[in-house]
């Protein structure tokens, strides 16, 4: 991921693409709507694939031919990705699919639409948002109130929190690890997993409050893009808690569609349809196998508990729900977590020689001569993390402290989260890793 | 107009709530800001052990004749009490892990405010100059964060860092960044009688290197930024009188000296400014696995043989005019 001020040309050529095909979509009919759809789809998947799949693609080509012997003489490309093109191009293409399906109007404003798709808070990496929640709030004033301002805050130090405290912090042993995972021992490789998880969710989830906290100050509704997904009771539950802005996105313009087309099926078009969204959805965090993996990973999760729903409803109601649930979270953090190795693997034999030291162990039990300190920083950053997390569960999906009716608990949770930055925060931690896709 | 009339639409009693709000939050965490780092300040420059409470002698206290610059590889290998007995001068060793030339420089300048010792070894990482993309060579100056007021002479260095570390040190708390952990242990009523276990800041390691010789595999790419700071560390010793000597401490890792930019760079300082250099990359007596620790530096046996042979050629450099 890179910036390059020419690249702003790639996010022009799209824009002005889908700003024509709304237009002409919603002034046509029958047949030529749909070529226009076509043409706007193949515009901006072309984009994506050019600058994001060419080289892997190209790849993969050479390694077939070698097969049959054959030299593949199509060059490879110098290629930076333009930062957040993942993000705005699948924007844009809501754009014009909620256009064509008659739910959204074409943008007469030139203007109005392309700050729809660079509004910037949510431009380099989400949430992706649809027309119909983000358009029309540009045509609405916005005065300064203060709820707005108090929930953007309140959002914005927490992502600040989230990103220097946790995901940065983190970030430095685990980096360490995966580098050089076969020079790990088994429970540091353990250690790096789990703390991967917590890297990521905040990383993450991070960005996602700044972006919501800062469009919030400036009077804008963004869409929620995670709601506490380490409590999720199955993979299933996980995925409707984590970049919920993309998962809604795949549910309703590939999954739904999928699944609809081809019900004659039964139950196969259902099963068929969440392993090709969940491959696709793993392609779209990033050009390997690697993703693929992850992605597919968690299609085989989601379709065995797709087929298994009858049965493990029935095996709930034999289990007090206390056990029941507190397993299942488990089992779906551990499950999350091993699928997350191949996401953070530098290559594919990288991942495959941690999943052998996990089930071989290897190396003394604890090493932690010169991380112990950083162990347990870190430590201390999930923990809070998690108490927060966990309020946030238990109260609706608002934090207990920061939203607390007493307003010395809030500036004390205010002061509490700022003062820990400066204690234990990273500063030169690097950019958010979903910049990258 | 536009601004005027978007901010009229405001409610007037929420902007005044906004602000009073942020008022008491800025109130507040100026007080705590302060009040919390006083503590960490106080805890910090009581510390009577570690890297932090020697960095702390260098800069505050110490009055040695003969000092030693340089990174672990100079806290580990130069036996203070051998060099003390021989030379017959008191000798502090300023050595610090992970730390580059930046971080000597302004210790320097520290020193220089107080008084001008006789003699400095200043031993040469292998990759003194070494290009980090990700500014890991920086990373240590954030020891130096708590000096940033009382030293002004440290800040140009500080500010290699980042120019922003200026605003973060509106924060009297930020400059103790990541060290809440070993301020606490600080508290602990064992800690405040503890001395400091390094002989005059050299610390001997025990242990015999059992690995085969490798080779030393780091890049000799020169960084314009290290490379100006060594040769102002040379400039400023030159300019207050202070004997100079450059040292490469030995090594039990393969390195082509001839073909190393590094090495090629520090030999042509040292001829540009007529200085000493104590070289034992490749010296046949250290190719003993006996006298290392690890690839990088001598344990206590090595460290003895060592600091006893170059005594010779410092008691030649301090008695010449």
């Amino acid at each position: 991921m890179v910036f390059i001020p020419v690249y702003i040309l790639i996010l022009g050529f799209t824009i002005i693409v889908d700003y024509f095909a709304g237009i002409l979509i919603e002034s046509s009919e029958g047949r030529k709507r749909k070529l226009y759809l076509t043409l706007s789809l193949v515009a901006n998947i072309g984009v994506l694939c050019f600058f994001k799949y060419y080289n892997f693609i190209n790849e993969n080509i050479s390694l077939l031919l070698s097969q049959f012997g054959i030299n593949n003489h199509i060059p490879y490309l110098s290629i930076l990705l333009p930062v957040g093109l993942s993000f705005h191009t699948f924007q844009a293409m809501s754009y014009t699919i909620e256009v064509y399906r008659g739910n959204q109007s074409a943008e007469k404003h030139f203007g109005i639409y392309s700050l729809y798709v660079m509004f910037y808070p949510q431009l380099v990496a989400g949430p992706i948002e649809r027309p119909q929640n983000l358009l029309h709030q540009f045509y609405e004033k916005h005065p300064i109130t203060y709820e707005n301002f108090s929930i953007g805050f309140k959002l914005i130090l927490m992502g600040f929190f989230k990103k220097l405290v946790v995901a940065d912090r983190l970030s430095i042993f685990v980096s360490a690890v995966y580098q050089n995972p076969s020079a790990y021992s088994t429970s540091m490789l353990i250690v790096a997993i789990l703390f991967f998880a917590f890297q990521i969710y905040a990383d993450f989830s991070g960005y996602s409050d700044i972006a919501l906290g800062t469009a919030r100050i400036m009077g804008f509704k963004l869409m929620t893009n995670f709601n506490t997904p380490f409590f999720s009771t199955s993979v299933t539950e996980f995925w409707r808690r984590w970049h919920i802005s993309l998962n809604t996105w795949f549910n309703d313009y590939l999954f739904t569609p999928t699944m609809v087309a081809n019900r004659d099926w039964g139950k196969f078009s259902v099963v068929f349809a969440i392993m090709l969204t969940f491959g696709v959805s793993g392609l779209w965090h990033g050009a390997g196998w690697t993703y693929i993996v992850f992605g597919l990973l968690h299609g085989v999760a989601v379709t065995y508990e797709f087929l298994t729903k009858k049965f493990r409803k029935k095996l709930s109601k034999s289990v007090p729900p206390i056990i029941y649930n507190n397993l299942s979270i488990l089992l779906t953090f551990v499950y999350v977590c091993l699928t997350w190795i191949f996401f953070r693997a530098e290559k594919f034999d990288d991942a495959l020689v941690i999943f052998k030291h996990l089930f071989i162990p290897r190396g003394n039990f604890f090493l932690f001569d010169n991380n112990l300190n950083l162990i347990v920083y870190s430590l201390i950053a999930i923990v809070i993390l998690m108490i927060h997390d966990f309020s946030v569960h238990l109260n609706h999906g608002k934090s207990y402290f920061l939203y607390h009716t007493s307003p010395v608990v809030r500036m004390a949770t205010y002061c509490f989260l700022l003062i820990t930055i400066l204690l234990i925060g990273v500063y030169d931690g690097g950019q958010f890793i979903y910049f990258k896709f | 107009m536009a601004v005027s009339s978007y901010i009229s639409n405001s409610n007037m009693s929420d902007k005044k709530l906004i602000l009073s709000r942020f008022f008491i939050l800025i109130v507040l965490m100026f007080i705590l800001d302060r009040s919390i780092g006083a503590v960490l300040e106080h805890f910090f420059f009581t510390k009577k052990n570690g890297f932090d409470y020697r960095t702390n002698y260098v800069m505050n206290s110490t009055k040695a004749d003969v000092l030693i610059f340089g990174s672990s590889r100079a806290a580990y290998h130069y036996d203070t009490k051998i060099l003390q007995d021989s030379l017959k001068l008191s000798v502090y060793n300023a050595g610090r892990d992970l730390s580059y030339i930046h971080y000597h420089y302004a210790l320097l300048e520290g020193v220089l405010k107080r008084y001008s010792p006789k003699l400095i070894i200043l031993d040469t990482r292998p990759n003194e100059f070494h290009h980090f993309t990700n500014g890991e060579d920086m990373d240590r100056i954030n020891i130096l964060l708590p000096y940033y007021d009382s030293h002004p002479e440290i800040r140009d260095v500080v500010l290699l860092r980042s120019e922003f570390e200026r605003y973060k040190l509106f924060s009297k708390i930020y400059p103790y960044n990541s060290l809440i952990l070993s301020e606490l242990v600080e508290l602990l009523p064992i800690a405040r009688y503890k001395k400091d276990d390094s002989e005059n800041g050299y610390i001997a390691k025990h242990g015999v290197w059992k690995q085969p010789k490798g080779p030393y595999t780091v890049s000799d790419e020169i960084d314009p930024v290290a490379s100006l700071y060594y040769k102002k560390f040379v400039a400023l010793c030159k300019q207050k009188n202070i004997k100079l000597i450059i040292a490469y401490s030995p090594l039990y890792q393969t390195i082509d000296a001839d073909k190393n930019r590094n090495l090629a760079f520090v030999k042509q300082v040292c001829r540009e400014n007529n200085l000493p250099f104590i070289n034992y990359i490749g010296n046949k007596e250290f190719d003993n696995a006996q006298y290392f620790f690890d690839g990088l530096h001598l344990n206590s046996k090595g460290a003895g043989l060592y600091s006893s042979e170059i005594v010779a050629p410092i008691r030649r450099v301090l008695n010449s005019k």
